[in-house]
């Protein structure tokens, strides 16, 4: 039998103004979002938000009384809604394991109903339990007989086992334990890496969508307010509501999220130095310019920092003579190794390097205020 | 005092007696499990008729068994037969409306999620509602049981044979000894099959209830 | 016209054979069931026989009377209570031992006595399931006692069990005619004053 493959990846969903009604209540009012192929969209907000209803317009469990969603550019409306499911995976907070099929019928079910002949289904359910790290003993167990977190694990499994491009995951760690709930994100990204799908994921959980997202999308009140990156998010919140919900005025929260170009200060050209000049004239112009440091350049690229009192004592010298080294990062660092780093070395500075250029300064005690 | 018994027993062909009883309960119970069930699903495929099936099937529940079964005299004469049919008439309503019940009544998450990983409604229904309703269903059977267990007792009273016969003739000899004895034979089969029922609606539910929720 | 009058006096007899019985079930169940609520071994006891009774078949019952009862009408009427009854203490109990203990915790508070709860507070809560047990066991009372005509209780399974004997239809269905609307009618009665009831006390 064909597999009924509607697409093999997907290039991107876009949803073009869905609105949805139930009666008086606006569920979802003129939704516009575009998913790129390959990334994990969080979807955030608090309860009827509309985060839940708009995830469930994917696999048209709920149809939108009006607008449209295309994946790969075509409209979803146009498949079938059984096919549509089969090439979508879904997994949802209350596992929904089926309590009358065991671990191995339950993740199968979809391909019995396909007509897989029976090795390939054992094979591919054993490679499933690998995946989500279950012994395959586990196969003729039932789900009464697993804790919440093995049942969550096959509920993944079940959900993958088409292979499908695109996962929707609704709240599907929310019903865990916090520390459980944590050791299953880290699970979940590194299947993730191995899978490569497109996934779209429901939570409530600012710190999950941070640490799972690629971009945020923040629902409220059936509408969309912002979607973005997280450090995007935290730098640049939209509004209150955002500014509220990634509690972007405690930015030592999100050190994990953060890059150093995030937080660091900009250099500007009065900084720089040729290391060839004289310590004399480089005195000079410090003083004029108000600076007591020095960054040195030779050919634009850095050669290190010089400080302004050891720069007068040597007046004869040419500044590479005093120029010390310097720790470096590169902006796209994450800022909580950065810190870490900065602390080992005992240093208070660093200098942020694109390219071999000097292009801003890292320092401890303006990123502690920018933080707390 | 017991070869008493034994004699009593023998004379009476209790052995065959109840192998007609049980003959008969077990074909009239296989017809009201498969209609039974039939009919909830039907019922549960169009809702609208629910309210005038169940109706009808309280109205029979109502008639006294002995009736129903002289009523159908007419028809289907004396003997099993009649028997047979009466106690199915009887026993369909606790199966269908536990079937019907069973399958309206399945959790929305279930439902949800079958829908969600691509089932058909076909599918939904034969493998997510039909085993998920099963112990409610067999609730139902276990009424029909003891029912069915009822409506072929009376049997004996219109020629069908069974343990109802001797129960008859103890009467009309006013001999105490054999309607003791069938009597309490009766009632210890009813018991025993009724306990049977309850075992397997116990494992059933044990089985298909989610333990960690 | 003889077979009219003969009818009517059996439906008379068939009636004050099974409702005679249902009330006395009525007036024996009702207590007991108050009683098995403040005694938690009698409670179990009672529920434990109810559930065995009700699996044993109606014919086993009539019939086991006669070697500890004899014949007749009062052996009929026992026949019938044994049955009856326990429908109606079962369900009367479980409604009554039904009511949320915060409703009863509160009734207390304000100061209210064991009795004055049992009435006021138990009993208008237990009215429906103890309702749906006086229905079952009117329906139970006019089954058996159509059968129990077999051991000489009169009323209209006497026209049956006659007609059967000598496979006289038409005396058989001037049985059951009457046995079908008099159960017919009951039930309908009873669900409409079930009705009627219900929500004034909800």
């Amino acid at each position: 039998m064909a597999e009924n493959k509607l697409f093999n990846r997907i290039e991107s969903i876009k949803i073009r103004n869905i609105s949805k009604k139930y009666g008086e209540i606006k569920a979802l009012e003129n939704l516009n979002l575009a998913i790129e192929g390959g990334e994990l969209l969080i979807l955030i907000g608090p309860s009827g938000s509309g985060k839940t209803t708009a995830l469930k317009t994917i696999n048209r469990l709920i149809e939108p009384d009006n607008g449209q969603i295309k994946i790969n550019n075509h409209d979803i409306m146009n498949f079938e809604p059984v096919k549509l499911r089969r090439n979508i995976g879904y997994v949802i907070q209350q596992i929904g394991l089926f309590p009358h099929l065991n671990i191995r019928d339950n993740i199968s079910l979809i391909p019995r109903i396909e007509k897989w002949d029976k090795n390939r289904i054992n094979d591919r359910v054993e490679e499933l339990l690998d995946l989500v790290d279950l012994p395959k003993i586990f196969a003729k167990r039932y789900p009464s007989e697993l804790s919440g977190g093995q049942q969550q694990r096959i509920g993944l499994a079940r959900s993958i086992v088409m292979d499908p491009p695109l996962l929707l995951m609704d709240e599907p760690f929310g019903a865990l334990d916090p520390i459980l709930r944590k050791q299953l994100q880290i699970e979940f990204l590194k299947i993730r890496k191995e899978l490569g799908k497109t996934i779209v994921f429901v939570t409530h959980d600012i710190e999950e969508a941070f640490k799972l997202g690629d971009r945020i999308a923040i629902m409220d009140k059936a509408k969309l307010v912002q979607v973005a990156k997280p450090n995007e998010l935290i730098l640049n919140p939209k509004n209150d509501f955002v500014s509220q919900l990634v509690s972007s005025h405690k930015k030592f929260m999100h050190m994990d999220n953060l890059k150093v170009k995030d937080l660091m200060v900009e250099l500007s050209n009065k900084y720089i130095f040729e290391s060839s000049k004289n310590n004399r004239e480089v005195a000079q112009k410090m003083k004029k310019n108000g600076i007591e440091l020095a960054v040195t350049v030779s050919d634009s690229k850095l050669e290190g920092i010089a400080n302004f009192n050891i720069i007068c004592t040597a007046k004869n010298k040419d500044l590479r003579e005093v120029t010390e080294k310097v720790h470096t990062f590169s902006p796209e660092k994450c800022l909580s190794e950065a810190v870490a780093e900065l602390k080992e070395d005992k240093n208070t500075l660093a200098v942020v390097v694109e390219n071999g250029r000097p292009v801003g300064l890292m320092l401890t005690d303006k990123l502690l205020l920018e933080l707390v | 005092m017991f070869i008493e018994l034994a004699e009593l027993w023998k004379s009476n062909k209790l052995t065959i007696r109840t192998i007609q009883h049980l003959s008969m309960f077990g074909i009239a119970m296989a017809f009201t499990i498969v209609i039974g069930i039939a009919v909830g699903i039907i019922i549960y495929k169009n809702k609208k008729s629910s309210n005038t099936v169940f109706n009808s099937l309280n109205v029979i529940q109502t008639i006294p068994a002995l009736a129903l079964l002289v009523f159908l005299l007419p028809i289907f004469g004396l003997g099993a037969l009649p028997t047979i049919v009466a106690s199915v008439l009887y026993s369909i309503l606790p199966i269908a409306r536990n079937t019907y019940a069973g399958l309206t009544s399945t959790g929305k998450d279930y439902i949800e999620t079958g829908k969600a990983i691509g089932l058909s409604n076909t599918d939904i229904l034969l493998k997510i509602r039909i085993p998920l309703a099963l112990p409610m269903i067999a609730g139902g059977i276990r009424i029909a049981i003891v029912f069915t267990m009822g409506v072929i007792t009376l049997g004996g009273l219109i020629a069908a044979g069974g343990l109802g016969a001797p129960l008859q003739t103890g009467i009309h000899l006013y001999d105490k000894q054999l309607i003791l004895l069938t009597g309490v034979w009766v009632g210890i089969l009813a018991l025993a099959l009724d306990g049977i029922g309850a075992l397997a609606e116990k494992l059933l539910s044990k089985k298909y209830s989610y333990g960690n929720r | 016209m003889e077979i009219v009058k003969n009818i009517l006096e059996l439906t008379l007899e068939h009636l004050s054979l099974a409702y005679g019985a249902l009330i006395l079930s009525i007036a024996i169940g009702i207590p007991l069931a108050i009683a098995s609520l403040y005694n938690r071994k009698l409670a179990s006891v009672i529920i434990t026989i109810a559930n065995l009774i009700e699996a044993i078949p109606s014919f086993a019952v009539v019939a086991l009377v006669v070697p500890l009862l004899g014949i007749g009408f009062r052996p009929a009427i026992l026949a019938i209570l044994f049955r009856a009854l326990l429908p109606i203490i079962k369900n009367t109990y479980i409604g009554l031992s039904n009511v949320d203990n915060a409703l009863i915790d509160a009734a207390k508070g304000i100061g209210m006595t064991n009795w004055q709860i049992l009435i006021n507070i138990r009993f208008p809560h237990a009215y429906p399931p103890m309702f749906a047990g006086i229905k079952f066991a009117a329906i139970l009372s006019n089954g058996i006692a159509v059968l129990t005509a077999i051991i000489g209780s009169g009323g209209l399974g006497k026209l049956i069990f006659e007609g059967l004997a000598s496979f006289n239809i038409k005396k058989i269905f001037y049985g059951v005619i009457p046995v079908m609307v008099i159960a017919i009618a009951t039930d309908y009665l009873l669900t409409f004053t079930e009705k009627r009831i219900t929500p004034e006390v909800l």
